[in-house]
């Protein structure tokens, strides 16, 4: 019975609050909740999204390839510890299409075109490796 | 100092809702997501392939520490399972090997230790994963790399050089004194080739120090050996999300087709055996390196086996072990061994699996990186 009573007494002030409201409140409702959103989802729903490709050896990036570039046909030369490379970019992929090292492992891995995937050159020190979103996939088998 | 009522409501709305915002980030372990951002080492120097490690971490300081703990102790593990370089002061697989038939050899720990649950798990599963199959590993290196110097040159080895090869390759006569802490391989021509298995076997090590130091999500990835700890600690996710990549992906002109599935892990290894990386071709035929103990040549079952396993070192064991076995003797291998679970990829791309691991793969059995 008291928790009832306390429930009917507890109504109207509830009710008044709200009919109390303004234009001006809504506004900053609206602002928070939105606020919150963008918040919220700029740092937790990172959809895929590539912004481009890198090459890099020993940690340093050597070369940045941008999402035109990568959408290019394009062959791109490089020379790394005695090593010589050919670099292919097309279709918003990259890979390393001819080598003259010793396992040409970095040659056979291909084309890769969404992050976080790279592809690895040992004898050269050589990585490349997609930049961007990665729509959660934080590793893939090789 | 007084509000006008309007003025007084209108803070009081802003300060209930900030406080909502707060209250459900919290809730929601947001938090974390706040304190904690991903990053990635790789690195080169160390089992002749890139090591990544992908943790959660405070800071770039923080993450910076933990990551030069984990590359210190690839590069020393690197040392101690080495079969082509000998170093001062270490007695490691190579001095081994220099010393088949002549005596024992005196090894650090992790060398005893790798050896000796290779053996042991070569007795469980069936004879396919042999690490003294180092004779005839090297004659199909020899002409791996001919072939791929110059591929006019590309040839199979004569099968009289792999037989006399495969005659060194007796792992009983690889002799553990678990008391004297020596290794000894019996025969002058013996060679213990950890290919198939040191990787793997230094992931797991290396995860257990970093969660030891305090990294405790993250995950090191060896080549493919891909070692996983805790769960990842951006506070949203329970389940970190790992790619299965396409074995075309060399050919493949659809970029759409490089990732055949996701599976969603958390405490567990995932390690891929394949003929996709590491091959050579002869004419129209692929040689990949993964070789049958008993007909001395390629297995061409799969196109890859990936092995999910607790322990990433017997995950590595028997990834090899399934790329060696048909689909029916591999499935019921695993099925026999609980808490293992495989993904078979064959020709065409098409995939079979165990049962178990279905329902943490994003296409085949609808799983997330949210489920429990």
């Amino acid at each position: 019975m008291s928790a009832t009573s306390t429930a009917r007494r507890k109504a109207p002030q509830e009710q008044s609050l709200w009919k109390t409201l303004r234009p001006g409140d809504v506004v900053v409702v609206v602002a928070v909740v939105a606020l919150a959103v963008v918040l919220w989802s700029g740092s937790h729903l990172s959809a895929a999204k590539v912004t481009g490709a890198e090459l890099v050896r020993d940690g340093t990036v050597l070369r940045t390839f941008t999402v035109q570039e990568l959408d290019t046909d394009a062959n791109y030369a490089f020379e790394s510890l005695g090593y010589h490379y050919t670099i292919r970019t097309g279709g918003g992929r990259i890979r390393f299409a001819a080598a003259d090292c010793p396992d040409k492992v970095c040659v056979q891995t291909g084309w890769i075109d969404r992050p976080p995937q790279v592809a690895a050159c040992v004898p050269g020190h050589l990585l490349l490796r997609m930049t961007g979103n990665s729509d959660g996939v934080d590793v893939n088998n090789r | 100092m007084t509000f006008q009522q309007p003025l007084r409501r209108t803070a009081a709305v802003f300060v209930a809702l900030a406080t909502l915002l707060a209250a459900c980030l919290g809730f929601t372990g947001c938090n974390a997501g706040v304190d904690y951002t991903k990053y990635t080492y790789q690195f080169y120097g160390t089992f002749d392939t890139l090591v990544q490690i992908v943790g959660y971490a405070r800071s770039q300081s923080e993450f910076d520490y933990y990551s030069k703990i984990g590359e210190q102790r690839f590069q020393a593990l690197n040392r101690i399972f080495d079969i082509y370089s000998t170093y001062t002061g270490l007695d490691n697989a190579k001095t081994v090997n220099d010393n088949a038939g002549i005596a024992p050899v005196k090894v650090p720990a992790e060398l005893l230790a790798l050896v000796k649950q290779s053996i042991d798990w070569y007795g469980k599963t069936g004879g396919k994963c042999n690490i003294a199959m180092g004779p005839v590993i090297a004659v199909w290196k020899k002409y791996r790399d001919l072939a791929l110097a110059d591929a006019t040159k590309a040839q199979v080895p004569p099968t009289a050089e792999l037989q006399e090869a495969a005659t060194h390759c007796d792992l009983s006569k690889v002799i553990v004194d678990d008391a004297a802490g020596t290794i000894y391989l019996e025969e002058k021509g013996m060679v213990l080739d950890l290919g198939a298995v040191a990787k793997g076997y230094a992931c797991e090590l290396v995860a257990q120090d970093l969660q030891k130091a305090g990294l405790v999500s993250c995950i090191v990835d060896g080549g493919g050996n891909i070692r996983i700890v805790g769960r990842p600690a951006d506070g949203i996710r329970q389940r970190w999300g790992v790619g299965i990549q396409d074995p075309n992906a060399d050919t493949s002109s659809d970029s759409s087709a490089v990732s055949l599935d996701i599976v969603f892990l958390h405490d567990e290894s995932f390690v891929t055996s394949g003929d996709y990386e590491r091959y050579y071709m002869v004419g129209t035929t692929r040689y990949c390196h993964l070789i049958d103990p008993v007909t001395l040549m390629p297995a061409r079952y799969f196109r890859a086996v990936a092995v999910s396993y607790p322990d990433s070192g017997i995950a590595d064991f028997m990834s090899t072990t399934l790329f060696l076995l048909p689909y029916d003797e591999g499935r019921a291998l695993v099925e026999s061994i609980p808490g293992m679970d495989a993904i078979w990829i064959f020709d065409g791309n098409t995939m079979k699996m165990t049962d178990n691991i279905k329902q943490y793969m994003k296409t085949a059995g609808g799983g997330s990186s949210s489920m429990p």
